[in-house]
């Protein structure tokens, strides 16, 4: 009793040390991990995509690949970017790379496009364009204005190119000609989306609109995909994890699952040993007081 | 001396070891507060400030207002100027006055959007709250990312989910004081939030362990073997 | 939607009228109760605890601009500083906006005049550390340890920060009262920090402190709109259990013909 009791006093020190064995321990000693268990948001989330470069119709119209991070999620929404952006191009869609929460987002995006176009045989401006960065004061114009004139909206991309030189923005002109809305992002960037875009085309269908947030964001998305708001989601590195293995690509994602499970497994022990000691504590105090 | 500036290999080395200490100097207030953190949590403040006046010019003002004003011949944007430069006044007691004038324009532009950002995000949302029919219906869809239910524990789930959206509003009615059952069921919609929040704790844990992840694997891999010990990726 | 439909625009004027009726019958005088928050009256006891330990106290508004949950945060904030003026504290205010720096600036220059000490007040203890989110963040946890700040007060719009904030206070032993709009930040302070003022409470918590009858007014309108929101949907979903859809179309984001709202829903995909 006395042992539970002292483990509320563990030295936070401690702790930090071993999340550290335990993050870093598949890193250096890899071992073969199962196959993830497959969400059914992810499930939807592929399924659009697949639907999406089915459609003969749709497969010719543009996806906007809004990467709304910075550097600081890298580690889940770059790996999100990789999974999404290997599946885009491996369906040889067209896509629009841009960002309006932070100018990071634009370079981490082309710097994801840079790794894989050789490998899937893209071209820059003619399968895909970096739109560049519009500060978020001016985030919810500039949708709006997308609404019926990209190119005007936009103006350039990245490098400084008029969008209409541009052949991959070629017979694209507004929110008629858009295939999916893609939003990765470590911050409330989505409502934008789906207040000023999403249901502003011509079809009686919203546009496709697909959300890949960090985990913490998650949960609070729930209701969107319930009203169909959003057509699927990739929850944090996790759902980068199950988008690896349906597409079948061994990446980094896959390398850290891992280590997602062990630092879960100690986070759980620690918290069912610390609840012990908890009531372990309460329990010395009464019989404490009671004699 | 300094080829190694144009040599790509060399800079990434010194861009790999920068960024482990930076890490590393970086973690280590969780030894205790050093010298070391004060230094890199100022490094790091600095360079996050002179990157936003970086990018404030290069991606905001230059291809936005002074390319289009100086290169492009549209003059009129000249006009934008003395606008922004209105936001300044809030510094002066004498002509803060003027600075409310562009604060209202905004607060105008956005009271005006916030309308139809109502009503395309929330009457979705309203309407999925009542699509949730009391009785089983045989072969209704499953919504996108939900889990396919039989009929009975459809209308068991239909049920639930009203009764929480009920009790989790009823606990932020703050015009009158909740007694009786009322209190019961505002007490019960708090008790719900906390679910609600243990989910949403569960998950914040899974995102900070994947930063965790993210730099481990980037002190290890890029680091430790790429970059000190040139080991193959 | 791109254009409103009819049932959009009946129903945000309804809303407006509501709320704005509400609004001008407080400002016209009529009393108008608010239950209480019980996070708010920890106030007190954390500005207390300040002045035994002799040690500031830290105060954050967060990363938001100037909006209105930055605005109503310092509305709090302003009457938590009148209260620790009374008793000659000291108050740290970083912000992450160099737009809120002047404002900030104001609001606690104003409320230690109101406090009774006007020479109490530092120009310096308000300071724009950053807008990037974790180096305001970094700035803060530093501060808070240098300072061993007895009491923090986080009120306004947080993102990932939040629980560096929470923790390094936490660390140094401090007393935090908490309150964000922000959910996902909700259950970290609730972890973190010893008071929380969940979601809506925090509107709440600035009409009641202030009781300012615009706040007050804005407040009853939202708790009716509130009813008649929890009205449609029970209604909605016994009329859908029934066969009708009239409120279920009367959401959608398509005009329909008159006849349209009694007919059979509109299939998924066609809203």
């Amino acid at each position: 009793m006395g042992f539970l009791v002292r483990l509320q006093d563990i030295d936070r020190r401690v702790l930090y040390l071993l999340l550290a064995v335990a993050v870093s321990f598949p890193f250096l000693f890899p071992a073969p991990v199962p196959d993830p268990a497959i969400l059914p948001q992810t499930q939807s989330f592929f399924r659009t995509v697949e639907a999406v470069s089915a459609d003969p119709v749709r497969r010719d119209k543009l996806v906007i690949l809004s990467c709304n991070f910075s550097s600081s999620t890298s580690a889940e929404s770059l790996t999100q970017t990789e999974t999404v952006m290997r599946h885009l191009m491996k369906n040889k869609l067209k896509f629009a790379i841009f960002s309006f929460n932070d100018p990071q987002g634009r370079e981490l995006g082309q710097l994801i496009a840079n790794r894989l176009q050789d490998e899937y045989g893209y071209q820059y401006g003619r399968d895909y364009v970096n739109w560049g960065f519009r500060p978020p004061a001016a985030a919810v114009n500039t949708v709006k204005a997308m609404v019926r004139n990209i190119p005007e909206a936009i103006g350039t991309d990245a490098n400084g190119t008029r969008l209409v030189e541009i052949p991959v923005m070629r017979n694209i002109r507004g929110a008629n000609d858009l295939a999916a809305i893609i939003e990765i992002t470590g911050s409330n960037s989505l409502p934008v989306w789906l207040q000023y875009l999403q249901r502003t085309g011509a079809g009686a269908e919203p546009i496709p609109t697909l959300y890949c947030p960090t985990a913490v964001m998650a949960p609070e998305a729930f209701p969107l995909l319930k009203s169909g708001q959003l057509q699927g989601m990739l929850t944090g590195l996790k759902g980068a994890i199950e988008y690896e293995a349906l597409l079948n690509v061994r990446g980094f994602a896959t390398r850290a699952s891992a280590s997602l499970s062990y630092s879960h497994f100690l986070i759980l022990a620690l918290i069912v040993l610390g609840n012990l000691g908890t009531f372990a504590a309460r329990a010395q105090a009464r019989r404490g007081g009671a004699r | 001396m300094f080829d190694f500036l144009t040599n790509p290999g060399a800079m990434r080395t010194a861009n790999v070891w920068f960024a482990a200490l930076c890490t590393l100097g970086l973690y280590s207030i969780l030894y205790r507060e050093n010298r070391f953190f004060r230094f890199f949590e100022h490094l790091f403040i600095g360079l996050a400030t002179g990157y936003a006046v970086y990018t404030t010019w290069n991606d905001t003002l230059r291809p936005r207002w002074w390319d289009p004003m100086v290169a492009e011949g549209r003059w009129w944007w000249a006009f934008a100027l003395p606008a922004g430069l209105l936001f300044y006044l809030i510094y002066s007691r004498k002509y803060s006055w003027m600075s409310r004038l562009i604060f209202a324009v905004f607060f105008g532009f956005a009271a005006g959007q916030a309308f139809q950002g109502f009503a395309a995000y929330y009457f979705p949302l309203v309407r999925s709250a009542i699509n949730v029919p009391l009785v089983p219906a045989a072969g209704a869809a499953a919504a996108p990312g939900a889990y396919a239910l039989t009929p009975m524990a459809g209308v068991l789930n239909n049920l639930l989910f009203l009764f929480i959206v009920i009790s989790v509003m009823t606990y932020f009615f703050f015009s009158f004081e909740q007694k009786g059952p009322v209190a019961g069921v505002a007490r019960m919609g708090r008790y719900l939030l906390m679910f609600a929040f243990g989910a949403i704790f569960g998950s914040t844990v899974m995102a900070r362990m994947s930063l965790l992840i993210g730099r481990t694997d980037f002190l290890i891999n890029d680091w430790i073997r790429q970059t000190v010990f040139r080991l193959p990726g | 939607m791109e254009h409103a439909t009819w049932p959009a625009r009946i129903v945000l004027a309804l809303f407006s009228i509501i709320i704005i009726g509400a609004v001008l019958s407080a400002q016209r005088g009529r009393k108008l109760f608010i239950r209480r928050i019980p996070g708010l009256t920890a106030i007190d006891e954390a500005v207390g605890r300040a002045t035994e330990m002799g040690r500031p106290m830290l105060l954050s508004v967060g990363l938001g601009s100037i909006d209105i949950i930055t605005l109503q945060a310092l509305a709090i904030l302003s009457s938590i500083v009148q209260t620790a003026a009374r008793y000659g504290n000291r108050v740290l205010l970083p912000v992450a906006d160099s737009a809120i720096l002047p404002v900030a600036e104001d609001a606690v220059r104003e409320a230690y005049t109101a406090g009774g000490r006007p020479d109490a007040f530092h120009p310096e203890d308000v300071m724009f550390l950053s807008d990037r989110q974790f180096a305001y963040a970094a700035g803060v946890a530093g501060l808070i340890n240098r300072e061993q700040v007895a009491s923090m007060f986080l009120f306004g719009t947080f993102y990932a920060e939040a629980l560096i904030m929470a923790e390094n206070g936490n660390r140094v032993g401090a007393i935090q009262v908490a309150g964000t709009p922000s959910t996902t930040q909700i259950p970290f302070f609730i972890a973190a920090c010893d008071y929380v003022i969940i979601g809506d409470e925090f509107y709440a918590a600035t009409a009641y402190l202030t009781k300012q009858p615009t706040l007050l007014g804005s407040l009853v309108g939202q708790d009716i709109v509130k009813g008649i929101l929890i009205a449609c949907i029970v209604l909605g979903a016994l009329l859908l259990t029934f066969g009708s859809p009239v409120l279920y179309n009367f959401f959608q984001d398509r005009d329909l013909p008159l006849l349209g709202y009694l007919r059979q829903a509109i299939e998924a995909g066609g809203s």
